[in-house]
């Protein structure tokens, strides 16, 4: 058990700086999730993390060992990989003890934490097979075997759900917070996908561009996004982000609308006044024939439980229309045909604030 | 992401990686680089008949060599061979390939029998042969005998070089029959079905489909083909012909051997070496211009 | 399915049973002459066996032909099987390590030995004959076994082989590795060779046949009769000077001669056609 400290660590690949200044901490036995769009840095981080990378500056701890030019296997880490990396030509379970061999754990401690692990993973009856002949959920088991048998200080994981289908990989998810909660060891895990990294972390750190954004709970990150960017990356469809103005603690729409559901007070920013950006998530407006709010319906995609309805302001030009468009989460059986004219209240309390320069939050 | 595959770097790395390729490397050199670079110096240098010293002639040994009618007649005749083992051992392999892809019942048994010949050294292939046409013994040689045509190899120039030809096609056979096989295979079956149903006759499936979706593996045999004559055939001139009669059958790398191991004339021998190389490296260089261009289709 | 019918199919079976004898033919008429002794042979060979293949057959591995020297050739037989493991062992041996130093590791030269090694991709020994012979000569290599294998197990076909299929290898696979805790020889041995298994089998069956099929060099570089290979011995048969050939008897060494090729590529067929296949393309 440890936890992993990364202090002023920058990474340069060919002069192209991929990690800049990154300062963390993941505690001891938590779930810790990295998120950002493709070419972020936080693959890169976490195979600093592992040492299969050198960082060019800076200190990696874990625990309160310095492991900055440490070889991975002295690490104590362990990882799961995207494509599971298990060897073709050994069977489950030489695939799973491996580790402990290279390191001279006696046959009999392996077979041991081999039994366990399977166990835990429901790998009983397969650990004569070849990885040839398992399914991708199977496989993905394996991987975690290999991993968990080691008892390292830390797991690292690395996209180990995206090459699943749907349905398995919500099942895994839901198993690798159930192990989580077993075994409590310090996780580092990266993903692209943000639900992933809302239902499994237990801390978000949300990397663009090789640093960091956003680092908090799932909560702080969803309900008070630090920036524009992470507040339209984690959500799904993507925070409604439009222009406005605060005046005299009030908020105008561009058009001149004052919106009468959020209210400067709610949000703290009573003392600002001038351009903003408001952010609204599809779920917070709310349809509402008093509202003040007057849009007109493009596209309305059903999905059973609710429909979302791409709207654009009934004063924006319908050609330009995807410059201001607004995405509204309605009930299932609320169902406006394309071309209506609705309106629309935004619920109370629930606008965020950012910076139109910094595109930060204001607090 | 990185631009290069991950592996083991750096000075603590550095030892095994010298152990491993040291073997092929001190292998190469010795027997290939220094003996190449050899036949090199050699080939612009001209030796005293007693091989006590040496002196630099530029290139005049390679004039010597171009303007040596004996050394055009080697050339032009081991042209000949070439083209007439090529097209003669393509031809069957390519009928037999074809044939082979549409049996169903026996195409193992036949497969079998024509890798034989693989098996079979060039030499001995020449032997077998040479047994066949031997004017005392030979079953073929008789058997033309008996339809009244004269056959004695040991006398006859062209006909010693006919038995070449026979000898070496029949050796490599079997690798072309393989190569164009899997060509072939790896045809979709689909194509060739839409053929048909565009009511394309057998003949035109293979002309206007077939051969041209061939053309990979043909050039590739080409190429190596035309190696195998002009070296790998050495076994065959040797042990059947030893060159004669009267030099009718001496092949370039034949005089390679002729001029530098039994008339031992380093210079000479040098210079033939290098055009050999030369040519090699030409058809070196084909091959991979090809197989980058069939990469970037 | 595009299908022949009756005489479409009647046509191809006879052209490949056309093949099929011009393939067989000299081995036949080969084995029927060393069914006879000497004497039958002369003016047309039989086309039916007679009843001295056993006795042949023995006599040119215990005695050999007196006429060539008179060395047996089971011991011709022994110095090509030795000859022929040797290089088929020791081009993979050289290969698969070369292979692996350039495809696993990262150091300064790495692009030079590969750029060293590829250069002489597909330049056979024949050319560079003369030369090579006087260094064999200078090492003393002549009529030893180390002059038979040595000079002919440099090959960059089989290096470039391994390499083709070491890059197939996943990367994952040797970072895995590494955080299991395997340096390079650990994964090298652990995953690289089990790994590389069956076209180690395949390259195997094909160099074992090249190497039992060379003629030029064992020509060359021995001069004593009991270092000769039985694919270069034979010839020494043929070519008796003054004295007319015993074909029964050089028959039965030229199919003794081609016997272990033949039983490696029939009885390892489709591994000797991968083997062939790949090592090519």
């Amino acid at each position: 058990m440890a936890n992993v400290r990364l202090i002023n660590i920058d990474k340069t690949f060919n002069k192209n700086k991929v990690l800049s200044g990154l300062n963390l901490e993941v505690p001891d036995g938590s779930f810790m999730v990295m998120v950002g769009p493709s070419g972020c840095g936080k693959s890169t981080a976490l195979r600093c993390i592992a040492g299969l990378e050198e960082v060019t500056s800076g200190t990696i701890m874990i625990g309160d060992k310095d492991v900055t030019h440490m070889e991975p296997k002295d690490r104590n880490i362990a990882m799961v990989f995207q494509n599971y990396a298990l060897y073709p030509h050994m069977n489950v379970y030489d695939n799973i003890t491996y580790g402990l061999k290279v390191r001279g754990i006696p046959a009999d401690e392996r077979k041991r934490r081999a039994l366990e692990a399977a166990k835990l993973l429901g790998l009983d009856g397969l650990l004569e097979r070849m990885p040839r002949q398992l399914s991708g959920g199977q496989r993905q088991r394996v991987a975690m075997g290999r991993a968990i048998v080691r008892e390292p200080s830390v797991f690292l994981f690395d996209e180990p759900l995206s090459n699943l289908d749907a349905n398995l990989r919500n099942q895994m998810r839901i198993e690798l917070r159930r192990l989580h909660q077993r075994l409590a060891t310090t996780s580092i895990y990266v993903t692209h996908d943000q639900v992933e990294a809302m239902t499994l972390a237990e801390k978000i750190l949300v990397l663009r561009a090789g640093h960091i954004e956003q680092y908090g709970t799932p909560d702080d990150v969803y309900l008070r996004p630090a920036s524009v960017f992470v507040a339209q990356f984690m959500g799904s469809p993507s925070m409604n982000i439009v222009r406005a103005k605060a005046e005299g603690g009030n908020i105008f729409l561009p058009d001149g609308t004052k919106l009468s559901g959020v209210q400067a007070a709610d949000i703290n920013i009573s003392g600002r006044s001038g351009d903003i950006l408001l952010g609204l998530r599809s779920e917070d407006l709310i349809f509402d024939p008093e509202g003040d709010i007057h849009v007109t319906v493009d596209i309305v995609e059903a999905l059973g439980s609710d429909t979302l309805a791409y709207c654009r302001p009934l004063s924006a030009n319908p050609e330009k229309q995807e410059s201001s468009s607004v995405i509204v989460r309605l009930q299932g059986s609320q169902r406006p045909a394309s071309g209506d004219v609705i309106r629309l209240t935004a619920r109370k309390g629930h606008g965020h604030v950012f910076d139109t320069e910094t595109q930060l939050r204001c607090l | 992401m990185q631009d290069e595959r991950y592996a083991f770097r750096g000075k603590k790395h550095l030892l095994l990686p010298i152990l491993f390729l040291l073997p092929q490397l001190v292998i190469t050199v010795v027997f290939f680089f220094y003996p190449a670079g050899e036949a090199l110096l050699g080939s612009v240098y001209m030796e005293d008949s007693f091989g006590l010293s040496r002196e630099f002639v530029g290139l005049d040994n390679f004039v010597v060599l171009f303007s040596d009618p004996s050394y055009l007649e080697t050339l032009y005749l081991t042209f000949i061979f070439s083209i007439a083992t090529i097209t003669l051992t393509m031809t069957v392999s390519l009928l037999m390939a074809v044939v082979a892809d549409q049996v169903h019942i026996g195409g193992t048994l036949y497969k079998s029998m024509l890798i034989i010949p693989y098996a079979v050294a060039p030499p001995l292939a020449g032997v077998l042969w040479l047994f066949l046409f031997n004017p005392s013994v030979g079953v073929l040689s008789s058997l033309l005998d008996s339809l009244g045509y004269t056959w004695n190899y040991k006398l006859n120039g062209n006909q010693a070089l006919l038995l070449l030809i026979i000898s070496a096609s029949w050796k490599q056979i079997s690798y072309n029959f393989l190569f164009f096989l899997a060509g072939l295979q790896a045809i979709p079956r689909s194509l060739i079905e839409a053929a048909a149903i565009d009511g394309a006759s057998p003949w035109q499936r293979f002309r206007n489909i077939i051969f041209p979706l061939l053309s990979p593996t043909t050039f590739f045999l080409l190429v190596v083909n035309t190696i195998y004559t002009l070296f790998e055939t050495f076994g065959i001139v040797h042990a059947v012909t030893q060159g004669g009669p009267s030099r009718a059958t001496e092949t370039l790398i034949y005089k390679v051997f002729n001029d530098g191991f039994i008339g031992l004339d380093f210079g000479g021998s040098s210079a033939q070496s290098v055009v050999l190389m030369f040519i090699v490296m030409i058809l070196t260089f084909l091959q991979f211009r090809y197989v980058e261009r069939k990469v970037n289709y | 399915m595009v299908e022949k019918k009756g005489l479409g199919r009647a046509l191809s079976h006879a052209v490949l049973l056309f093949g099929a004898a011009i393939v067989l033919f000299p081995l036949y008429v080969a084995l029927v002459a060393t069914s006879h002794s000497y004497d039958v042979l002369i003016g047309t060979t039989p086309l039916w066996f007679g009843q001295e293949l056993i006795k042949n057959f023995t006599t040119v591995l215990t005695q050999g032909l007196k006429a060539a020297g008179g060395i047996p050739v089971w011991v011709m037989m022994g110095n090509s099987l030795i000859m022929a493991l040797g290089i088929a062992l020791g081009k993979i041996a050289i290969s698969i390590t070369a292979a692996y130093a350039i495809v696993f590791f990262r150091f300064r030269g790495r692009e030079l030995c590969f750029v060293l090694i590829f250069i002489t991709l597909m330049m056979p020994v024949e050319v560079r004959i003369v030369p090579t012979f006087q260094v064999a000569a200078n090492l003393n290599f002549i009529d030893s076994y180390a002059g038979l294998i040595l000079p002919l197990i440099a090959s960059a076909t089989a290096t470039f082989l391994y390499r083709q299929m070491f890059m197939t290898i996943p990367q994952e696979l040797l970072e895995a590795a590494r955080i299991d805790g395997a340096g390079p020889w650990r994964f090298f041995v652990d995953v690289v060779l089990p790994l590389s298994r069956t076209n180690t089998a395949a390259l195997f069956v094909v160099l074992f046949i090249y190497g039992w099929n060379q003629y030029l060099w064992p020509l060359l570089v021995t001069n004593q009769e009991s270092m000769y290979t039985v694919v270069m011995g034979i010839q020494r048969m043929v070519n008796i000077p003054d004295a007319v050939p015993e074909w029964n008897l050089i028959m039965a060494v030229a199919l003794l001669g081609m016997l272990p090729p033949l039983l490696v590529v029939l009885g390892m067929q489709k591994l000797f056609v991968r083997g062939l296949v790949e090592t090519e393309k």
